[in-house]
């Protein structure tokens, strides 16, 4: 009581100390202008009312003249989603939608709803097929090593300058080509090579005319088209605003110029104008340092304001897609990123009303606190489905222990190991029933079976504590490191030690910090591994490449070096791996080629994904409107553009 | 004293090198480094899985192929002649630039609370050592055990319960997302105000418990003494006598705390503050550790060092001051 008083009296004493910091202002806000609806121009569009001033005091010229000739537009049909469980409606101008981050600059979350791809599936369903979004039309040769590309006539960047093949050209010569600068990962990467596979060849690029562009490949390569039009891939790969990033870049100003910039962006040497070109240029994940303030984007919302606590974006007045009615998307003018600390804090924030989205931050043991408080917040939990599988044990099958993979390899291990998992339990208690006992590998729950075949494989004799000991006398030991990162991940890796135990293999897990994991796992030190998977999952179909030899770092990097290194896969693990790759990375792919990647996963059991479909609450402003109420969560972050305030 | 002072200084710089040094080693030593996490999560990302060239490029970007003395030399050596504290791995951006704001919103917080702390600690410790097993001596020793007892980070979390149920305000962070980074304005006093209450309140607890308690042991021992006995003898009024000396002595070992005053003020309750999502310098600290950022991690950690040595020799002059019985430089004089 008397700490509260003394508080107050010392605040008010503070007072003229904040009060003096600067000029005052009305609060924030204001700029949500509601106002009366907007007339029509002559093209037919409605300014946005949030740009009616710019465009009156003519510091933006007005919307007829901002869009393309043929602006993309989204209707109730094109954006229709499979399974009534989106009820599209053309939205209303205005709203700021307030999010949160764990990181100052970098959030999934965010990430997902700023992309824009070269063509785009705009219902979401995985099997519809491709149609225009920056580029307007495109077309591949017979043999699939020629794709053509032909940019949105009238498309523009946000500030207003034409998007063109140069800006084609720069990226590929000065970008992709370019040593010093494309450590900046994320272009170079597997769907850019031929054959989509890590053993091919780049692409290269060619410009026709000042629209169009070509991919070249010297091999067919099916999957390219598949792979760099994933709603999390966009365009920039492709385009970026040469006009605006040839003027940090060291091939178009001069050394003492670009020294200079360097200096200012606090960096030395004149080596160091990549880390500044890094920060200016728009990159996957921290898409929003203050840096990229100014940098031209073809996304819905573009930054105009970024700190360490929050992050400002407000929408791009060159955006090229309208709706039926004429409106320029995006509906809502303003997105707010602030940053969070902790769990706690953001189900606090969620429970208050002051998250209008998230997918990512949300806890599946925190659904009925979200549940208990969504009428009052204003706000719905919708458990949607994960597109990927964190409740996937992975074997090491060459690891520096021969007697831990010669057991490993003996499908019978594998498939005891999969009878003593209870996996309704883990789905019961861990994921609160939202998740179903895996339809990818056998799951039933049979304990005694288990124990015969694990006796079978000779692991029948057991030391004084009652452990399963190896052929040359030593307990077989199953150790989990597992990734903080994940914390769901702890309770299922105690109920999977301890279903292990059950049947007498002696199971541990640790929590580790994550670098440390890392490198564990890549220097070949972990023998089994309880990883994240997407191969078994709708989204993932096609991600075999990626997620099928984790665990196994040697057969990895041999697969990755065509040989050169590593060891090289045993036939049975290559023939699962192989159907799985030939079921994507294309798609559609067909139902057949699902079918047989299922029937033999199913059979040989390569690694164990014993959970089907785990949910995430996704919370939802309840006033949002285009939203979609059940599929995988990500789909509403991948159409932020169509949300709007009801 | 001047001479001291200088003495003093000039001793820190040795010192203050090997606080560098020493911060440098620690944030190498685990396994793995930034770069480990970094790919991990750019796999994740991308769904590709990065081939050793590409791993090698990238460590050539962040400068980690270079072995440790140089790196170390380079950092420091551009501390020491720009005053820049190098570039962020994690934030890919000047250090200088990050800590900043942190810093600013951690000192007026830790100040604030300091206020506090001493305004409620030192007169409650004086009462409750002059009025010694009085209720109210009962009721604050109580209360400043269950303030020892209980850590912040818990308090936080129950305090936060409390705000929200019965004002319905989510105190997270010092501002509501309408008024974080824009100017100030009578407004955003008022925003601050509704939610700064909780930290102050929250730090200055587990502070003044201590204090509380150091302060009526000392001032306990001093008033049994016979300076006093004799003074009250002579007819010294109570509260001259009282404020005169025993209180003089006794608040003697707060200021020796001083030292550890400074440093914490910056560094801004670690953990209290992740708990409230406060943006302050301990959160930054935490993750920089974390992600092996080590140009970030090593300048906090440097400041931080530096700034207990410099409250080291304030809690000293201010102790001389208060006692004269300390004097400088041993007995040369």
């Amino acid at each position: 009581m008397r700490a509260t008083v003394t508080t107050l009296v010392a605040l008010l004493l503070a007072l003229p100390l904040f009060a003096g910091g600067g000029e005052e202002q009305p609060a924030a806000a204001a700029d949500e202008t509601a106002g009366s609806e907007p007339m029509a121009t002559a093209g037919g569009y409605l300014e946005p009312p949030f740009l009616a001033q710019r465009v009156a005091d003519g510091e933006l010229p007005p919307i007829d003249e901002r869009l393309p000739g043929n602006p993309l537009v989204l209707t109730r049909q094109r954006n229709d989603a499979p399974d009534g469980i989106l009820d599209y409606q053309d939205g209303n101008y205005g709203g700021t939608l307030r999010m949160v981050n764990q990181h100052p600059f970098n959030t999934p979350v965010l990430s997902f709803m700023l992309i824009e791809q070269l063509l785009s599936r705009p219902g979401y369903n995985i099997g519809d097929p491709l149609t225009g979004n920056v580029a307007e039309s495109w077309s591949a040769n017979d043999d699939n090593t020629e794709f053509t590309f032909t940019i949105r006539e009238g498309l523009r960047w946000s500030d207003g300058t034409p998007v063109t093949t140069e800006d084609v050209r720069y990226t590929f010569e000065d970008f992709f080509l370019n040593d010093e600068l494309n450590t900046t990962y994320f272009i170079r990467n597997r769907s850019l090579k031929a054959g989509t596979r890590d053993g091919g060849n780049w692409m290269d690029v060619q410009v026709v005319d000042d629209r169009t562009f070509k991919v070249v490949f010297d091999e067919p390569t099916p999957g390219f088209l598949d792979e760099n039009n994933k709603p999390w891939k966009g365009y920039e790969r492709f385009l970026n605003p040469s006009h605006y990033l040839k003027q940090y870049h060291r091939s178009y100003v001069s050394e003492e110029e670009l020294l200079k910039l360097v200096k200012e962006a606090g960096l030395e040497n004149i080596e160091d104008w990549t880390k500044m070109y890094d920060a200016v240029g728009t990159r996957p994940f921290d898409r929003w340092v203050p840096e990229i303030i100014g940098t031209p984007v073809l996304w819905p919302w573009m930054v105009v304001e970024s700190s360490a606590s929050r992050v400002v974006f407000e929408r791009n007045p060159y955006y090229y897609k309208v709706d039926g009615s004429g409106k320029q998307i995006p509906y809502i003018d303003r997105l707010l990123l602030t940053k969070i600390e902790d769990g706690e804090a953001f189900n606090l924030k969620v429970i208050a009303g002051e998250v209008d989205i998230d997918d990512t931050i949300t806890q599946i043991d925190a659904i009925p606190l979200y549940a208990e408080n969504a009428e009052r917040g204003g706000y719905l939990v919708l458990p949607m489905e994960q597109p990927y599988n964190r409740a996937t044990v992975f074997f090491n099958y060459a690891s520096e222990d021969p007697l831990w993979n010669d057991t490993v390899k003996d499908r019978r291990f594998r498939l005891a190991l999969t009878h003593a998992i209870n996996s309704q339990e883990v789905a019961d208690t861990v994921y609160y029933g939202f998740a179903a006992p895996s339809t990818w590998v056998p799951s039933d729950y049979d304990p005694a079976a288990a124990e015969a075949l694990l006796d079978e494989i000779g692991l029948d004799k057991r030391d004084a504590q009652g452990w399963r000991l190896q052929a040359d006398g030593s307990r077989l030991e199953i150790f989990f490191s597992i990734n903080p990162r994940f914390p769901d991940k702890i309770p299922t890796a105690e109920l999977l030690t301890e279903y292990f135990k059950a049947v007498g293999l002696f199971a541990t897990f640790k929590v580790q910090e994550q670098a440390f994991h890392g490198e564990q796992m890549r220097a070949n030190k972990l023998k089994i591994a309880l990883e994240s998977d997407e191969s078994t999952t709708l989204y993932g179909f096609g991600h075999v490449a990626y997620f099928f030899h984790q665990g196994v770092p040697r057969w990895r990097s041999w697969l990755q070096t065509n040989g050169a290194e590593g060891e090289e896969p045993d036939q049975w693990w290559l023939d699962v791996y192989n159907l799985g790759l030939a079921m994507g990375p294309g798609i559609p792919w067909s139902d057949q080629a699902l079918a047989d990647f299922k029937a033999a996963l199913y059979q040989n059991i390569p690694f164990i994904p014993f959970m089907d479909v785990p949910k995430q609450p996704v919370i939802v402003n309840a006033r949002l409107g285009n939203v979609f109420s059940d599929g995988v969560s990500q789909w509403l972050l991948y159409a932020g553009e169509q949300l709007y305030f009801k | 004293m001047l001479q001291y002072i200088l003495r003093r200084a000039i001793g820190f710089l040795p010192l203050i090198l090997a606080v560098s040094i020493i911060a440098f080693v620690l944030i190498e030593l685990p396994p793995g480094d930034f770069l480990t996490t970094y790919i991990q999560r750019l796999e994740e990302f991308t769904a590709t899985k990065l081939s050793p060239a590409e791993v090698e490029n990238l460590t050539r970007f962040y400068g980690l192929d270079r072995p440790f003395h140089v790196r170390y030399a380079k950092w420091i050596g551009n501390l020491v002649l720009r005053g820049n504290f190098g570039w962020s791995l994690t934030f890919n951006r000047p250090v200088n630039e990050i800590i900043r704001d942190p810093m600013v919103t951690a000192i007026v917080l830790s100040l604030l609370s300091l206020v506090v702390t001493y305004l409620v600690a030192v007169p409650v410790g004086i009462v409750s050592a002059v009025r010694q097993y009085s209720w109210f001596d009962y009721t604050f020793t109580f209360l400043g055990f269950v303030g020892l007892a209980v850590p912040s980070f818990l308090l936080a979390l129950v305090v936060l319960w409390f705000a929200f149920r019965y004002f319905g305000v989510a105190i997270t962070g010092l501002f509501s997302p309408d008024f974080i980074d824009v100017p100030w304005s009578l407004a955003r006093v008022g925003d601050l105000l509704k939610r700064i209450w909780a930290p102050v309140i929250i730090v200055a607890v587990s502070g003044m418990a201590a204090l509380i308690r150091v302060l009526r042991g000392s001032l306990l021992d001093e008033l049994a003494k016979q300076y006093v006995v004799t003074a009250r003898a002579k007819g010294v009024s109570e509260p001259r006598l009282l404020f005169r000396y025993p209180v003089r002595l006794a608040v003697n070992p707060i200021v020796s705390g001083i030292g550890w005053v400074l440093p914490a003020i910056v560094s801004g309750e670690t953990v209290t503050s992740i708990v409230l999502n406060l943006q302050t310098t301990g959160p930054i600290l935490f993750h920089a550790l974390l992600a092996q950022d080590m140009y970030l991690a090593g300048s906090i950690v440097l400041i931080l060092s530096s700034l207990v040595l410099v409250g080291n020799l304030v809690s000293d002059i201010l102790l001389a001051w208060i006692d004269p019985r300390i004097q400088f430089g041993g007995l040369a004089e």
